[in-house]
């Protein structure tokens, strides 16, 4: 059931994608790329992001095809209820798992300044918090996004800003010195990492102007296109390609060495840490209420709330298993697959067996 | 496979501790109470039902689960 106040305008659907975009792994990716193809990272970020837009223009495609139906809803419409169920049921335990996974990487995150506190806690103290927003729906989902995003937009221009005296841009020489096949890989890499694109298979019949999501689904690829461009040329620029290798997170150690000109600020980390709370929080309350929205269009039940509580150990539980940041990275290296064929192979999948079968023309059975 | 199976059961006793199965059975409480009696306001009878259920189950397989591996600890 879709509540008369549960809408959300064109900004608010631009803000949640950049914030599910954003969670953690932008203080990650400049170790990740600078691994796989060094200084080239810049051509990964530019490939990934096309790729991205590609899968983005299939599942607004479809989404459009469907503009009062979730993705919970159309897709047992589609593929039937066998396939459709099992897609469904796909997609919900993806978000489970990439909200377990943020909490998790959250929590190795904050540890940083409060090392003599549990993870547990940690990450029990902002999930608490987080199933209380989400069981409000999108609106106010929406709304805290919208206070929390300009807090993100400050800190990435901020500390991109304050590193340009120490940069040093012949640390992105020899360009174009990695192999085509690590590049291809990179790329590949790179595209599964833009998790959050997917909110829109659930969101847009939220959209109060839907023929405006292909404008916000380009816009918002665009803009998280120039942020991570940014942080990924400050930190090669300030560090070199070796020493981002080896750091785990390479943007708070950005903030942690770069200072203003005459130290007027410095020691960037505590207040970029504190302030990520933020930023990861919101990444939470959308994959959160994804999970719990999708379960419940599935059991056709008319409140998402019911499946709120009953989610939140699961994902407690999930967000534990990881021992360290290693098996954090494998982690989010397999759920990663998922995300794939959500996003690469069954959107494209769905519109094909839609216009073959004529599903979009058809009501849904007991529609208005 | 025993093998696989013992080290499953090991690991499921090292993972599941009293503070963990306690978040599972207070996440069940708040569904039937919280949840339950909330769905029952709005006259969705159905979802109340199922939150209910949904809820118990929770509490019934958090202490279940609790009891088990000690009495594996034990035993």
């Amino acid at each position: 059931m879709i509540r008369s106040n549960d809408r959300i305008t064109t900004w608010q659907m631009f803000i949640l994608l950049i914030s599910a975009i954003n969670a953690i792994e932008v203080l990650i990716f400049p170790r990740q790329l600078a691994t796989e193809v060094g200084p080239d990272g810049w051509i990964s970020l530019i490939g990934g992001h096309l790729l991205a837009a590609i899968s983005l223009f299939f599942i607004i495609k479809l989404g459009l095809l469907f503009p009062n139906e979730t993705f919970a809803e159309y897709t047992p419409r589609i593929a039937g209820n066998i396939f459709g169920t099992f897609f469904v049921l796909l997609a919900a335990s993806y978000w489970i798992l990439i909200t377990a996974r943020i909490l998790r990487q959250f929590g190795d995150f904050i540890i940083l300044i409060l090392d003599r506190t549990p993870i547990e806690i940690l990450i029990l103290s902002k999930l608490v918090l987080a199933a209380f927003i989400v069981r409000y729906g999108v609106e106010v989902i929406a709304r805290i996004c919208e206070i929390l995003f300009p807090l993100f937009i400050c800190l990435i221009f901020v500390l991109t800003m304050v590193a340009v005296p120490e940069m040093d841009f012949s640390n992105f020489q020899p360009v174009l010195s990695s192999d085509f096949k690590s590049l291809s890989y990179s790329i590949i890499n790179t595209a599964l990492g833009l998790e959050g694109k997917e909110i829109f298979s659930m969101l847009i019949p939220f959209m109060i102007v839907q023929v405006n999501a292909f404008k916000v689904g380009y816009a918002a690829i665009g803009l998280n296109l120039v942020l991570r461009l940014m942080i990924f040329i400050a930190t090669i620029a300030v560090f070199g390609v070796d020493i981002t290798k080896i750091f785990i997170w390479p943007a708070e150690e950005l903030g942690r060495i770069v200072a203003a000109p005459g130290q007027f600020f410095g020691r960037l980390d505590a207040l970029l840490i504190g302030l990520w709370v933020t930023v990861t929080f919101s990444s939470v309350i959308i994959y959160y209420y994804l999970a719990s929205l999708t379960l419940s269009h599935l059991l056709k039940f008319r409140e998402h709330s019911i499946m709120v509580f009953p989610l939140f150990p699961v994902i407690f539980l999930l967000s534990l298993v990881p021992k360290n940041i290693l098996e954090t990275d494998q982690f989010s290296y397999y759920t990663s697959f998922i995300f794939g064929a959500l996003v690469y192979v069954i959107p494209p999948l769905l519109i094909l067996i839609s216009y073959i079968r004529g599903t979009h023309k058809k009501r849904p059975k007991g529609g208005g | 496979m025993a093998a696989g199976i013992f080290r499953v059961i090991v690991v499921g006793y090292s993972f599941l501790t009293f503070d963990r199965m306690l978040v599972i059975v207070i996440s069940g409480l708040v569904t039937v109470f919280m949840e339950g009696r909330l769905m029952a306001r709005l006259g969705l009878y159905r979802e109340s039902v199922w939150a209910k259920a949904i809820g118990w189950f929770l509490v019934a397989a958090g202490i279940g689960a609790w009891v088990l591996v000690n009495l594996w600890n034990r035993f």
